[in-house]
């Protein structure tokens, strides 16, 4: 469940929770639906999305390596099952812990940098093509907070 | 927190060709909220693979280091080498059988990126600091490894002048000397303890090491340590 309302039940031991607690404990019950949705949505197209992304990048990267190109679609994968986790639980916590100190190592190691600005930028415009408005509201800021944090 | 359950023992884990949604991608095994589980029925701490951990309180450790060094004093030394020598071992062991079986092949397969990557998770989900290996002199057969925030300089007792990291000295030795097959030995140059800004260890063979420790004790920097391993003989 979201770090947060976890803590916030931790610290709720043996006690009532405050009226600004349970609210949210109920925003978050209530925007399950949705995201759930979204969930799904992202899990029926990541195929395609991934693989439109890498078609692309190949032909705006002609050059890229077989082995470059695998650790980015691998990459690609794991940001987008654990961005879509994180949004689903609301958990902000989860992506530095389980992705983004992992993917920072291995896009130094392999001097990825350069590579991924143009692979984020094309990723991007896929979650646009594939998700309404709405819908992305839902995905960017965790799909923009790992790109932040390996870019910048 | 895990999805084994998923786990497809025959297929290729990484997939390239098309992404089934329910077959996971293999990334870090050591995260920490997967990897370190404890059963409040049994009272127990395990890893994700069911092996046994302990949380060692700091006044332990630092029992352990003035304790021995009133009971054995110089031999304290020796004592913690050969105890790091028996953890290495251990740890090489049980590191090398948990990712064969998470990525499903022999470790000596495994990518040396994905390898890296595991070993740094490690070191940081067991609390042990940032560990990073430097390879600059790999061909000269000599290693560097630098761990920083390490809670065994940390609580060195306040009176020793050079690096005591024996503990971490043998766990190092010797899971260098497990994953290379070479008999390796390894001395440490520069302590947190002391104020350096990371702990640093030397790796080679046992022959052109074995003055190492002396070397420390007469004072030679980390700098000077390695130029009398790298000059020619």
């Amino acid at each position: 469940m979201a770090s947060s309302i976890e803590r916030m039940l931790i610290e709720a031991e043996a006690r009532y929770l405050k009226p600004e607690e349970l609210g949210q404990l109920k925003a978050y019950v209530l925007g399950w639906p949705k995201r759930q949705h979204v969930y799904r949505i992202l899990r029926e197209r990541e195929s395609q999305m991934v693989s439109r992304t890498l078609n692309a990048l190949k032909q705006e990267m002609p050059s890229l390596s077989g082995q470059v190109l695998e650790l980015c679609q691998r990459h690609l994968l794991l940001l987008l099952r654990h961005s879509a986790l994180a949004m689903l639980l609301q958990d902000e916590e989860l992506l530095r812990e389980r992705l983004i100190e992992w993917m920072e190592e291995e896009v130094r190691l392999y001097g990825l940098q350069s590579v991924y600005e143009i692979a984020y930028r094309i990723f991007q415009q896929e979650l646009k093509d594939h998700l309404t408005a709405g819908e992305l509201e839902f995905i960017r800021p965790f799909i923009t907070q790992v790109q932040v944090a390996l870019l910048f | 927190m895990t999805s084994t359950a998923t786990h497809s023992p025959n297929g290729s884990p990484n997939g390239s060709a098309g992404f089934d949604p329910y077959t996971p991608v293999l990334a870090n095994y050591y995260t920490p909220g997967a990897y370190l589980q404890s059963d409040l029925e049994s009272g127990l701490l395990e890893s994700r693979h069911g092996e046994r951990l302990l949380a060692i309180p700091e006044a332990l450790l630092r029992g352990i280091y003035t304790g021995l060094e009133y009971e054995t004093g110089q031999a304290a030394r020796l004592v913690l080498r050969n105890c790091g020598r028996m953890w290495g071992k251990e740890f090489f062991r049980r590191f090398a059988q948990e990712l064969s079986d998470y990525y499903q092949k022999p470790l000596a397969e495994l990518e040396m990126g994905i390898f890296l990557q595991n070993l740094g998770q490690a070191w940081k989900t067991h609390g042990w600091g940032l560990i990073e290996i430097d390879w600059t002199y790999k061909d000269q057969g000599v290693l560097v490894v630098s761990i920083r925030n390490s809670p065994f300089a940390a609580l060195t007792p306040a009176h020793f002048t050079r690096p005591m990291g024996f503990l971490e000295a043998g766990l190092l030795g010797t899971w260098f000397s497990q994953l290379t097959g070479q008999d390796l030995i390894c001395v440490q140059t520069t302590s947190e303890a002391l104020g350096a800004k990371s702990n640093l260890f030397v790796l080679t063979t046992v022959a052109r090491l074995k003055e190492g420790e002396a070397w420390v004790d007469s004072g030679l920097s980390h700098d000077q340590v390695l130029e009398k391993l790298l000059q020619p003989t």
